[in-house]
């Protein structure tokens, strides 16, 4: 009986076989780490701010500090402006508390930015004397206003709160300075006979 | 070359092309882990809320997930320059420690945050703020 005859066939090596399978084992292994993100969070680039990226939120976040600062002396100023029921000495009294109240509050918000990009507490101080004197620099010779930045959160944070407390102190003031002269008894009801 | 060895090598280069253009159609070239850039990712959802961050997408997950998560705030009473701010996720309530994930189905789209933009620069330098002093 004759053999059949050779059938064309791709014949594979056990080995080759063996390191086909390890390759693919390999090559899948990759792909899942790839596409779960293992592999990405392993080795993602980490973008951070450049020195000067970071003094230019800083000049920002100086400016909103500043600008919070200006509205409300404007409106104290403006509050006592005005011809007040209550006696001067008072008033005045009440303007120079909440125009000293917003100046310690600016001073605190440059602190604050100081010891956000890092600095020690006495740096911040320094800092921050630095600050004010430029600010009354710039509101004194009015510049362009500048490109608008976005701020970084932390800068964000100190701006926003500067920025809640300085409204607090200035309508605070404005009230009492527009306040009635004394405190009259309000009406109450009188039990009748 | 015989036959069967001729065989063994158009199998192996078919193997090997299909493999390369299987990995090359799902890896962004730009964003290559240890070598490429950063890749931020704004997730706009169907409520028009936007979250950015580090997005991993895993196709069979019925969620996408983001990690170091920022958003927007109304800034409108802030004295800055714009009406929104960026605020980073986790100083809410209940302080989320670790990401989100987010349904799919809730996804109206997602964009690369160029790293030059606005909010690219801002993230970047909260990152450069959280850093310790020292290695700034």
């Amino acid at each position: 009986m004759e053999p059949p005859p050779p059938r064309a066939a791709l014949v594979v090596s056990r080995r080759v076989l063996m390191l086909a399978a390890a390759a693919a084992i390999a090559a899948l292994v990759v792909i899942a780490l790839a596409i779960s993100g293992v592999l990405a969070r392993g080795g993602m680039a980490y973008t951070l701010a450049t020195r000067d990226e970071i003094a230019g939120q800083q000049a920002a976040a100086e400016r909103h500090i500043d600008r919070a600062y200006a509205q409300s002396v404007d409106q104290v100023k403006k509050a006592r402006a005005l011809r007040l029921a209550i006696p001067a000495a008072q008033a005045d009294a009440i303007a120079v508390k909440a125009l000293a109240d917003l100046a310690a509050l600016r001073h605190s918000g440059f602190v604050a930015v100081g010891q956000a990009v890092g600095l020690a507490s006495d740096a911040a101080e320094g800092y921050a004397k630095v600050a004010e004197q430029a600010a009354d620099g710039r509101q004194a010779r009015p510049q362009p206003s500048p490109t608008p930045v976005l701020l970084a959160p932390r800068f964000y944070a100190i701006v926003a709160r500067m920025g809640e407390l300085a409204v607090r102190i200035s309508d605070d003031a404005t009230t009492a300075l527009t306040a009635s002269p004394t405190a009259s008894p309000s009406p109450s009801r009188s039990s009748g006979p | 070359m015989t036959t069967v060895s001729r065989n063994r090598l158009i199998v192996g280069w078919l193997v090997a092309a299909i493999l390369g253009l299987v990995i090359a159609a799902s890896t962004d070239l730009t964003a290559l882990p240890f070598t490429g850039n950063e890749k931020i990712s704004a997730v706009f959802l169907l409520d028009g809320q936007a979250y950015f961050g580090r997005l991993h997408d895993v196709p069979w997950s019925s969620t996408v997930s983001l990690s170091d998560v920022y958003y927007f705030d109304d800034a409108r009473r802030a004295p800055t320059d714009l009406a929104v701010a960026l605020v980073r996720r986790g100083a809410e309530l209940h302080q989320p420690a670790d990401g989100m994930q987010i349904r799919r189905e809730k996804i109206l789209a997602i964009e690369r945050v160029s790293l030059g933009s606005e909010v690219g620069r801002a993230i970047a330098a909260q990152r450069a703020l959280e850093r310790p002093a020292s290695s700034r």
